[in-house]
């Protein structure tokens, strides 16, 4: 009998422990697994269809609070066309597609933006919440949106968005077809407000203005003589420049900035609400299956929301083309990510007509056309981002001394929810110029205008309202942030760039470099609009923006820098040189002048070089390398070998040039050591600016004492060109071989599209490629291998729309490297892809020229 | 034929459960049939009808984009494309383990109400029994 209960208690005991070891993980999950049950379970787990992993289908849809019936066309590639009867049924339809299409990505661009990523993603997104909460997105979308008046048109459009994306998550909930994404993370989104989607205008800005160049040029500037800082790192850059503001320029009284009081009055309570707007499956902890993808999307930031942001765009005057009338042509500059930042529609309702990109989580596009006119976007390099150095005491940690007294900072106290471990508690701390944060080792308190108060989408609904030069004018005139470029071409013959935004000006102090926070360099106000660069219709019949210094030397404010942006005067050069070489310029002609690889840089260099090297002794490889470059037409193609030599040679020059000076006055590196390179082929922040600075003065003042040695030996540019070119000719053999057939710039040159989430399965590439950062087809790699060190020849990010309108013949045409759904399962996932890299494009369809293939037809 | 009828029962009443989002149904369903039932044939109804109603379900979600689903589920778990049967195999091994642990729950609630035999052989059948279910 004794056996039997023995063997009974060990029945018991076995079945509870089995059961308990298969239900706990079912229930609860287990390290980063979500719960198996509800993610396994065939009804309402993975196994889902997901509304967005296929290509639309034609139907009748119900879209609660729809005012008039309306539809939705899509072309085969996924582009969609609406058509409502109704101004905010426009945007209650353009937030449903977004939803429908780009639920995951509008749901981590707003947990971005509200520092609320670690909720889901765990303790790997935490530095990136308390970076977000600091700046305060957030906070100045709440104060703003609780500022908005009744009768402004913004804050219809921002409802009708919301309740279009909120109707399309309840009909995805109750049809059980929401994004599996959301089934492996274990969660579903909240609904949307129109607080998230100004937190995400907001975001986007931080992607385009925020910068820390000030305290990265400090550790230079602090070490340097001061001559020899503002030798290297002028107001206007040394090579070449193409300001399309040429003066003469009048100094108008500043203007006062929108006001900001910390904390925001929207804040009072002292506490963030950013939290808890979900609802987690259940606790995640780094450590099993998922770990990875957990972690790939902490480091969400530095791929596909990542920052850089270049553009180029152009418009020639009818005098100039070949229709008689002006093109257009822009390409925003962005990290490449799959989904891409855009989603590109044709809306149209009894007030607006337009066709353009849109960012999920905003309801009006960002550029594009209407019915009269077509405009785009370049990012202005001038300083929007201001360091403080506070002083503060040890006994005194909540304080900061201005103006002769001791001030209390603010304080606000938010608890940050943090997957698979408690909360955080999280302490802002704000002084009277903004928070405390640390950028690039230095904590200062920062003043960024992209938390100033605006009311941008109420000046973008103007715009899209325009009808000519004068009224689009005018609905930038209240632009805030970020700052930017504005192109403009119309169906009566104008061309124009408008330069909207503030421009912070401080009495006495570079804006540019940490400011001292005791009082002594206050903001006096900003370039009031009448006096930011501007062309209209100019004499040469063409304006180029590329990020270029906007205005000339004589500007009477105080501007941007060589070093508060990099990369200058390369692009919009090879665009300028274009345009005035062309004859007659036809719409296929600027079409295709955005995939041009032509390096700028080595157009002037290399022949500066080639001329250096005459009587000079050479080996076998290195005649075989001059030989190459007399025959190379500047064209960094995929199947060129020069760009293996130039790569290295652009870089040598510098360094051969600078770098026995910056040991010379102990120059440091900043805590990232990206400021400095850190060997002769390595690129850097200050490398960028200092290729300028070198061929400036290679072409206009060879005499210049920096060629020298610091101990005085005498150099001259033809010895400095001559051991670069001799140092780069070594390490090209050494790294490519003697053959200069397998120089090939395709077989280390390589573009990437990555996935949002950051899942290498995901992605779509590398494919051999082209260009540069300095090409217009622009190149840039924002990754660094595990040693930390760039990977320059993988580009992540370059052109990510291209948007083409001749007003004469009426085409347009468009491109973007992804595709319309961010279901990797669906066929609009990446279609963008090999059309964008063939240099291909999409035509822009609209009214009746669109060749639907399926048609929804919403009602209420 | 006893065996087959609870192996339809199973595989009905998981499937729909499954459907409805209840996947503690796969537990029960299997507990009930193990309380109600005894015998290793018993277990194997059970098993196959789960395993079935799984697969089914499965199939009546993804329909012919089910390799396609697991592919994308692989790909964000295993950063890897092309292993999506491995998902398909978690899934219904996953499946079994909550049927197993139903059936083990559900024996022992039959076995611990009812009368203790004396008799070794019935003992030894039980215990032999109890070890499959």
């Amino acid at each position: 009998m004794k056996r039997v209960s023995l063997r009974r208690l060990l029945d018991v005991l076995g079945g509870l422990v089995f059961a308990l070891l298969v239900l706990v993980p079912s229930v609860t999950g287990l390290g980063a697994l979500p719960a198996l049950g509800g993610a396994l379970n065939p009804g309402t787990g993975v196994w889902r269809i997901s509304a967005d992993a296929g290509t639309a289908q034609s139907g009748d849809l119900t879209l609660p609070g729809l005012k008039q019936p309306a539809t939705v066309s899509f072309e085969d590639n996924g582009i969609a066309h609406v058509k409502t009867g109704d101004d905010a049924d426009l945007f209650r339809v353009v937030g449903y597609l977004h939803a429908r299409f780009r639920l995951v990505q509008m749901d981590l661009t707003r947990r971005q933006a509200t520092g609320t990523l670690s909720e889901v993603i765990g303790a790997a997104t935490l530095e990136v919440d308390r970076f977000e909460r600091d700046l305060g997105l957030r906070r100045a979308a709440e104060r703003d949106w609780a500022a908005l008046k009744d009768d402004n048109p913004a804050k219809t459009t921002l409802q009708a968005y919301s309740d279009g994306v909120n109707a399309a998550m309840r009909e995805l909930r109750s049809d059980n077809r929401m994004p599996t994404q959301f089934a492996v993370l274990g969660y579903e989104p909240a609904d949307w407000s129109p607080v998230d989607s100004l937190a995400v205008q907001r975001l986007v800005g931080q992607k385009i203005s925020f910068d820390s160049q000030a305290p990265l040029f400090s550790y230079a500037e602090k070490t340097m003589p001061p001559e020899a800082f503002k030798a290297w790192f002028p107001d206007v850059p040394e090579n070449q420049q193409h300001p399309y503001a040429k003066g003469p320029f009048q100094k108008l009284p500043l203007t006062s900035l929108p006001q900001r009081a910390f904390p925001d009055p929207a804040t009072t309570s002292g506490k963030a609400n950013a939290a808890g707007q979900t609802k987690p499956g259940g606790p995640l902890a780094v450590g099993a299956e998922l770990a990875s993808l957990l972690a790939s999307l902490g480091e969400l930031p530095d791929n596909g929301s990542g920052t850089m942001g270049h553009s180029n765009s152009w418009v020639v005057s009818g005098s100039r083309t070949e229709s008689g009338k002006p093109i257009l042509s822009a390409d925003p500059h962005l990290p490449h990510s799959l989904p891409s930042i855009w989603y590109q529609l044709e809306g149209r309702s009894p007030g607006y007509h337009f066709t353009g990109v849109t960012t999920p989580g905003l309801p009006v596009p960002l550029l594009g056309k209407t019915d009269d006119f077509s405009w785009g976007l370049t990012a202005s390099q001038r300083p929007t981002t201001l360091y403080y150095l506070e002083k503060t005491e040890e006994g005194r940690p909540n304080e900061f001394y201005s103006k002769g007294s001791w001030q209390p900072m603010t304080l606000l106290q938010e608890k940050i929810a943090v997957r698979g471990q408690s909360d955080v508690d999280h302490t802002i701390r704000l002084t009277s110029h903004g928070p405390l944060m640390e950028n690039e080792g230095i904590t200062a308190a920062v003043w960024w205008a992209g938390t100033l108060p605006n009311d941008n989408l109420h000046s973008i609904l103007k715009m899209l309202r325009a009808k000519n030069v004068g009224e689009f004018r005018d609905s930038l005139s209240n632009w805030v942030t970020p700052a930017l470029n504005f192109s403009y071409a119309d169906r009566h013959g104008d061309i124009a760039m408008f330069n909207a935004g503030v421009a912070p000006q401080v009495d006495g102090h570079p804006p540019t470099l940490p400011l001292p926070g005791d009082g002594t360099a206050e903001i006096a106000g900003s370039i009031p609009f009448e006096a930011l660069p501007s062309s209209v219709n100019p004499p040469e019949g063409y304006i180029v923006s590329a990020n270029q210094r906007e205005v000339t030397g004589d500007y009477p404010y105080q501007y941007s820098t060589s070093y508060n942006w990099v990369l200058h005067g390369w692009r919009d050069g090879e665009i300028v040189d274009r345009i005035t070489s062309a004859g007659k310029l036809s719409f296929a002609e600027t079409a295709a002048l955005q995939s041009d690889w032509h390096d700028n840089n080595a157009r002037q260099l290399v022949p500066l070089l080639l001329e250096a090297l005459n009587g000079e002794k050479l080996s076998d490889a290195e005649q075989k390398t001059v030989d190459m470059l007399r025959a190379w037409d500047y064209n960094a193609t995929p199947e060129s070998l020069a760009p293996a030599f130039f790569d290295s040679f652009k870089n040598r020059v510098s360094w051969v040039t600078f770098e026995p000076w910056w040991k010379h006055y102990g120059v440091k590196q900043n805590p990232g050591e990206y400021l400095l390179p850190k060997g002769p082929d390595a690129g850097a922040w200050a490398q960028e600016t200092l290729r300028g600075t070198v061929l400036g003065w290679i072409q206009h003042d060879p005499e210049n004492k920096y060629f020298s040695l610091p101990d005085g030996t005498k150099r001259t540019t033809t010895q400095v060109l001559r051991e670069a070119f001799h140092q780069s000719v070594k390490r090209t053999v050494d790294k490519y071989g003697a053959d200069l057939n397998g120089w090939r710039y395709d077989k280390y040159q390589k573009v990437l599209f990555p996935s949002l989430l950051g899942i290498s399965a995901l992605d779509v590439g590398p494919i051999p490629w082209g260009g540069n950062p300095r090409t217009i087809n622009t190149a840039v790699g924002t990754r660094d291998d595990d040693n930390g060190n760039p990977l320059s020849n993988l580009a992540t990010a370059g052109p990510t729309w291209r948007l083409n309108v001749d007003w004469g013949t009426g085409e347009a045409n468009s491109i973007f490297p992804a595709g319309q759904s961010e279901n990797p399962m669906s066929p609009w996932y990446a279609n963008g892809v090999p059309v964008w890299s063939k240099g291909q494009f999409w035509p822009v369809l609209e009214n009746d020229a669109v060749k639907a293939t399926a048609e929804w037809r919403l009602g209420s | 034929m006893r065996t087959v009828l609870i192996g339809v029962a199973v595989a009905v009443l998981d499937a729909a459960g499954l459907l409805a989002g209840w996947w503690w149904v796969t537990v029960l369903v299997a507990a009930l049939a193990a309380y109600r039932f005894a015998g290793k044939r018993v277990l194997l109804a059970v098993l196959v009808g789960t395993a079935l109603a799984w697969g089914l379900s499965m199939l009546v979600q993804a329909g012919s984009q089910l390799g396609a689903v697991a592919d994308l589920v692989a790909a964000m778990a295993l950063n890897a494309r092309g292993l999506g049967w491995v998902v398909i195999v978690v899934s219904l091994v996953y499946a079994l383990l909550l049927a197993l642990a139903g059936s083990w729950l559900g024996g022992v609630v039959r076995r611990l109400s009812a009368p203790q035999v004396a008799s070794v052989q019935e003992e030894s059948v039980e215990i032999v029994e109890a070890q499959h279910v």
